[in-house]
Parts: C-alpha cells; sequence; structure tokens
C-alpha cells in the first residue's frame, strides 16, 4: 500500500475504512488499497498539492458511504461466522452417536446441539441444512437402541455395533459435505 | 463506444432518492463494466487512467471511487488481469488488461448491445 500523507486524504481513507467495517476483510483491504493508490497516483500526477486540488481529487473520488454501498452490492453476502460455528456440527453431529455408547443422555444433548446449530449457521443452504439433518436420524435411531439394549444386554453386543456405526459414519460423511458446501457459500 | 454526450456537468447520484437520475444509475450499473472492458480492448491501463477516459462523458461515473469495487469484481470473475508498472512520476501503477475470458464478455456485449439499443428506441419512440 502506498503512503499517503495529506491530512484530508488520511481522514478521507479513514471515514471509508469505517463505512467498509461491513466488508468482509480482505475486500475492505482491497477497496483501501485501490483508493490509497488512486489518491497518490492522482496526486502524482497533478503535483502542485495546495488544499483546493487536493478536495478536488477527494471529491471526484465521492462519497465514502457511495463507493462501500457499490463494494457491497458485488459481494454475495458474507455473514461473520465464528469458526467455532461452523465447526462444531460438524464435530458434534458424528460424535453424538459415539457419546451414546457411553451415555445415551448425552449422545442426545449433542444431536440437539448439533441440529440447532447446523440450522442457525447462515452459511449452509436449506437444502444442507436439510442433508445434513436427515443424515443425523441414524442417530437417535442407535441413541433408542442402546438404551433399550443397554437395560438388557452387555455394552459390548456386537449388535450394538450395527446401530452405532451408520450413526456416526452417515454424520461424519455430512459432516464433510457440509465442511466443503460451507466454504463453496462462503467464498 | 456510442454513448450519447450529456451537456450536464457531475451528475449527483440521487438513485436511492428515486429522482431524475435513477434511469441514468441503472443504466450506468448495467453497462458500467462493459465500458470498462471496451476501454481496456486496446491495451492495459490503470485506473487514474481509466477513470479520465471514462470522465470524457459525464454520464459514466458520478463518484469516481465507485469504479474499483467494480474493477475489483473483473478481477475476481477473471475478465481482467493486473501487472504493476513503474512509473517516472509518482508509485508505480497498477494496469489492468483483459483477459481471453474478458474478451469473450466484451465480444458477448458488443453482439447484444446494437440488438438491445435497438429494442429500446422501437419502445420508447415512434
Amino acid at each position: 500500500m502506498k503512503t499517503v500523507e495529506h491530512p484530508l486524504a488520511v481522514a478521507y481513507l479513514e471515514a471509508v475504512a469505517r463505512e467498509a467495517a461491513a466488508l468482509a476483510p480482505e475486500r475492505r483491504n482491497e477497496l483501501l488499497a485501490d483508493l490509497t493508490e488512486h489518491i497518490a497516483v492522482a496526486f502524482a500526477e497533478r503535483p502542485a498539492r495546495n488544499e483546493a486540488e487536493v478536495k478536488a481529487v477527494l471529491d471526484r473520488l465521492g462519497d465514502p458511504r457511495t463507493i462501500v454501498a457499490t463494494a457491497r452490492e458485488g459481494e454475495t453476502i458474507v455473514l461473520p461466522v465464528s469458526k467455532w460455528h461452523s465447526l462444531a456440527p460438524l464435530i458434534l453431529l458424528p460424535v453424538a452417536g459415539l457419546l451414546g455408547v457411553v451415555n445415551p443422555v448425552l449422545g442426545g444433548i449433542a444431536m440437539i446441539a448439533g441440529v440447532v446449530l447446523l440450522w442457525a449457521a447462515p452459511h449452509w443452504s436449506r437444502r444442507d441444512k436439510i442433508i445434513g439433518t436427515v443424515a443425523t436420524l441414524p442417530v437417535p435411531i442407535a441413541l433408542a437402541g442402546m438404551a433399550f439394549t443397554a437395560a438388557t444386554t452387555a455394552p459390548l453386543d456386537p449388535g450394538l455395533l450395527t446401530l452405532v456405526a451408520p450413526s456416526v459414519l452417515v454424520p461424519a460423511a455430512a459432516s464433510v459435505y457440509l465442511l466443503r458446501a460451507g466454504r463453496r457459500m462462503s467464498s | 463506444m456510442a454513448v450519447p454526450v450529456t451537456m450536464h456537468c457531475m451528475v449527483p447520484d440521487v438513485a436511492s432518492k428515486g429522482g431524475s437520475g435513477k434511469a441514468e444509475s441503472q443504466l450506468r450499473k448495467g453497462v458500467l463494466e462493459y465500458c470498462v472492458l471496451g476501454l481496456l480492448r486496446t491495451g492495459a491501463r490503470y485506473g487514474v487512467e481509466l477513470l479520465e477516459v471514462l470522465g470524457t462523458v459525464n454520464v459514466m461515473t458520478t463518484s469516481q471511487g465507485t469504479i474499483y469495487p467494480l474493477l475489483a469484481r473483473l478481477r475476481r470473475d477473471g475478465l481482467v488481469d493486473t501487472t504493476w508498472q513503474e512509473s517516472p512520476s509518482g508509485p508505480p501503477r497498477r494496469y489492468y488488461m483483459l483477459t481471453p475470458q474478458g474478451e469473450a464478455a466484451l465480444a458477448e456485449f458488443t453482439e447484444i448491445w446494437p440488438h438491445f439499443r435497438d429494442a429500446v428506441d422501437r419502445f420508447i419512440t415512434d
């Protein structure tokens, strides 16, 4: 980034930065770099720098709000999603089935939390959320099976494995899919 | 590019207020990027240079700064490519040039535009 020193230009760029707070960081930096370069080049091409000329350059650039509004139009809506929020459901859903082996109630809580976070996240489409939720269906089946068999048989019953395996593998596969889908949406 | 040169000065951006500049602002939104691609047809240009040419017709830019989000989008979409070039005066300039994709987009627009213009003329004139 080229340095622009004139206080009016600095104030102008600061105003742009403030308005651009809602943009994704790389878009904001890109816009600021482009405008800084513009000002530096415009100053270099008309070297006599009295205040009126500096003002004229900035006036021609226009209202920071208008510029940022234009930048926002071209932006697919990128809502800030914390890394935690985007990863948590992907971990919780496959883990719910495993947790259920230890304690079906704990497994149930993990599953519900996972589904709630999945639907609350803005960076998956409705279709992706339905896929994620449907893939979670083996979990309550496994949990119910475990709650039932825990009362009657030994905990390491081989029959239990046929319940646990899909309740881990199917959501895990969905998590991989959702991870990719989420990246696609937010890029 | 055949753009009617109007005689008024810098048009304030009144699109949001739905005033007399609304039609102009909406048209500009649709065609500005193709005007930029058209300007790059003959060779690479840098931002300030592009704006100087666009500024020779009053309808194409009101707020010069809005060209930069547009250029950034063209860059991201792969329609233009950029290189930095040193200048004898002042900082290096970022030059924009058409990519083959940009050339294709411009060719498509150039093909459509006369039909579009004629169609609009047909409906709004007797």
